[in-house]
């Protein structure tokens, strides 16, 4: 079938992820100083008001170490890191394929043979979940490193006193990834589907990016629910 | 690295559109009646999604609040943790990230849209000036809806984690309901809705400026999108970091 | 009271190609002027002179006994509400509808209370033959009808004098009548003047007081329809035939 497709358009089937590394650069390397700069700015933040709230509630700043690291390796980290990819490449996949959808040059792909609903979807699913899972990592060092980077600054504890690295474990890292992995895969797959639904002129392209960031954004908070709740789950013995 | 050098001027870049186009709204007078029709295009519409995003955040508040519980027998902290969560600190800040793309995202669609049909040039063609007409009720109506649709999210926040935080870890209601009522302060309340009237304001700023500079065609449509999308979200990451000196 | 448009003497070119040599022309109060001519004859130019989008290289235009003000002016926005043009794209605001387009402009070009503006826009609408129209949004009407609708939230703005570009340009024939006839409300009564750019022979024998043919930079031939009919011009005959052998 792979060759068949080949033969008939001169396009390479998808699933060889040829294509997708051309969206990775897109996807993955465009959107990093975005990343970095944006979780810096939420570490700082996030780290500075529960220190303001554990010297309140608590009295010291010492304990907020360990959960601040596990909060950002398994929600803040992926959660926001998600929220900007679905802002910056989601709308941008749904302009780029509904402009093509519009235009009826989806149309004409299929007319000579072309699958335009997996040529166009399958490889942009390639390129979000390798490069969600390649910043991801980014996302959470960067919230990491600002957060304890403010706390060392504004209350003098010192950064190994708030890296607590063992009190993460494998579950947390395994909620990350996971996270980054289904991230990765519904945020183009959502943007493609707005894009590939546009009709009409330019209106619908518009309609189609704005549709792609907010059902973009609902997905990524419930799927962050879905494996938060079963992570716990785990933890509790409730499951497996 | 020369991209990431960049990357370091994106608050500022996105920034200060935003804070030249609040200064051309001084003493504006918004069109009454389009400005209702706004409201409602970005605040009543949006109920249903906001309440699913609230939600969805009260969950994720209300699975982490019962691991504390359970990890650390801090049932009495539960309360203050939920509250601080939904309405201080995580709640505004998920909830303007999805007005970002549930307002912003549409307000430059449908501007860039206009701005490439020529109807905004229609209208200062006949000599009317589009900023009253079209520009400042949207910027003042996701303002409102924002600040407004921030309250619906943080009660549907609430509910959940309170539902959640009860349900998962065994607390009585009531006791934790005490709990909540004496751990949070009104201020938090008061901290999560100017945020949230900040962050509402930003998206609306950006958005505006964002779908005005459209050009060309249907393309030109779909880059404003993104670009108001981008710039709404670094505007509320950045003013949520200038908040925590303030509030 | 002084004409609504008087061009004296009027040249305008670009670069070494002279587009306007020396026109006159005077658009008399509630009157339907047409202006035809083949495609690059320079009639858009001339409306972009009107309009105050473009310099004369040389000459004069005074539109109700006044020079025309430069961009910037502190009167431009209220002369620019006097002189309206109705562009071929109606450029409507296709969210709202029909009443709602001529409303918002009579609030914001005269400063009507909400009320006052929407009578303004019914009477408006009513004297158009479009009122049944009113609780329609403008993304679904007709060209022909989006054009009439333009035509009434020019009058919104307080218009006297139209200038109207090409109106029935690309529209069936019922279309183009519906525009016909707006033009002619317009005019009926509200007392307004227009100034129709166009090469619709047929819009103009029914519509115009008064046709002139720019050719070669100036004004070929000028009268009444009933006049052009049977004027005795080899480029008036070549246009109105819509022969391709000739000097056009």
């Amino acid at each position: 079938m792979a060759a068949q497709t080949k033969r008939k358009t001169g396009v390479k089937p998808p699933w060889l992820v040829g294509q997708g590394w051309l969206h990775l650069d897109h996807l993955a390397v465009s959107s990093l100083p975005l990343i970095v700069v944006t979780l810096s700015l939420a570490g700082v933040a996030f780290a500075r008001e529960g220190a303001i709230q554990a010297q309140m509630i608590i009295g010291t700043v010492e304990v907020l170490g360990p959960e601040y690291m596990r909060l950002t390796v398994t929600e803040m980290g992926p959660v926001i890191t998600a929220l900007m990819l679905t802002m910056r490449v989601g709308s941008g996949i749904a302009a780029e394929i509904a402009n093509l959808t519009v235009s009826q040059a989806t149309t004409a792909y299929q007319v000579f043979g072309g699958r335009a609903q997996r040529d166009l979807v399958i490889p942009r699913i390639w390129a979000g979940v390798v490069g969600c899972v390649l910043l991801v990592p980014i996302g959470v060092a960067s919230f990491l490193l600002s957060g304890t980077l403010a706390v060392a600054l504004w209350f003098d504890v010192p950064q190994e006193e708030f890296l607590f690295f063992r009190h993460l474990d494998g579950l947390d890292l395994m909620c990350a990834m996971v996270k980054a992995v289904l991230f990765g895969a519904v945020i183009p797959f959502i943007a493609a589907r707005a894009g590939l639904a546009a009709r009409g002129g330019s209106g619908a392209v518009g309609q189609a990016s704005a549709k792609a960031v907010v059902h973009g954004t609902v997905a990524v908070l419930f799927i962050d629910l879905l494996v938060a709740t079963v992570v716990a789950m785990l933890r509790d013995g409730r499951l497996g | 690295m020369v991209n990431l050098l960049n990357g370091l001027f994106i608050p500022i870049r996105w920034l200060l559109p935003a804070a030249r186009l609040l200064r051309r709204l001084v003493g504006v007078r918004p069109d009454f009646r389009e400005t209702i029709y706004q409201l409602e295009h970005f605040g009543y519409q949006s109920i249903l999604i906001v309440i699913a995003a609230g939600c969805a955040v009260g969950g994720i508040v209300a699975v982490h609040a019962a691991t504390y519980v359970a990890n650390y027998s801090a049932g009495e902290l539960a309360g203050w943790a939920v509250g601080y969560a939904t309405l201080r600190e995580v709640g505004p800040l998920l909830t303007g990230l999805l007005l970002a793309g549930r307002v912003g995202a549409m307000n430059a669609a449908e501007l860039a849209d206009m701005r490439v049909r020529d109807q905004i040039r229609g209208l200062e063609a006949l000599g009317l000036d589009p900023m009253p007409i079209v520009i400042a009720p949207r910027v003042y109506a996701a303002a409102i809806a924002g600040v407004a649709l921030f309250s619906v999210a943080a009660i549907a926040s609430l509910v959940t984690a309170v539902l959640g935080v009860t349900t998962a870890s065994g607390l009585k209601l009531m006791p934790f309901l005490y709990s909540l009522h004496d751990g949070t302060s009104l201020s938090y309340l008061f901290v999560g809705q100017a945020k949230a009237g900040i962050f509402a304001l930003i998206v609306g700023l950006l958005s505006t400026h964002e779908g005005l500079q459209a050009s060309g065609g249907s393309s030109a449509v779909g880059r404003a999108v993104n670009n108001a999308a981008v710039a709404s979200a670094v505007g509320i990451v950045t003013a949520n970091f200038a908040c925590t000196w303030v509030f | 009271m002084s004409a609504p448009i008087t061009i004296r003497n009027l040249h305008k070119g670009f670069g070494d190609l002279k587009v306007l040599q020396g026109i006159d022309l005077e658009l008399a109060h509630q009157e339907i002027l047409y202006v035809l001519g083949p495609s690059g004859t320079g009639k858009s130019v001339l409306s972009q002179c009107v309009l105050g989008f473009l310099a004369p290289d040389q000459g004069e235009i005074f539109l109700n006994g006044e020079p025309i003000p430069e961009v910037g002016h502190p009167d431009w926005l209220s002369w620019r509400r006097q002189t309206a043009l109705v562009v071929q794209t109606p450029a409507l605001l296709e969210e709202r509808t029909v009443h709602e387009n001529v409303a918002l402009a009579a609030r914001h070009a005269l400063g009507m209370s909400t009320k006052a503006g929407d009578r303004r826009a019914t009477e408006l609408l009513s004297a158009l033959n479009l009122r049944h129209m009113g609780k329609q949004r403008a993304a679904g009407l007709g060209p022909g009808i989006a054009k009439a609708v333009a035509l009434a939230r020019a009058l919104a703005v307080g218009a006297t004098t139209l200038i109207l570009d090409e109106p029935t340009t690309g529209l069936d024939p019922i279309q183009g009548m519906v525009v016909d006839e707006a033009i002619t409300d317009a005019v009926r009564s509200e007392g307004v003047s227009a100034l129709v750019i166009s090469h619709d022979l047929e819009s103009m024998k029914k519509v115009a007081d008064r046709a002139i043919l720019l050719y070669a930079g100036g004004v070929r031939v000028q009268g009444t329809p009933s006049e052009l009919m049977n004027y005795d011009d080899e480029i008036w005959q070549q246009f109105q035939a819509g022969r391709a052998e000739g000097p056009l």
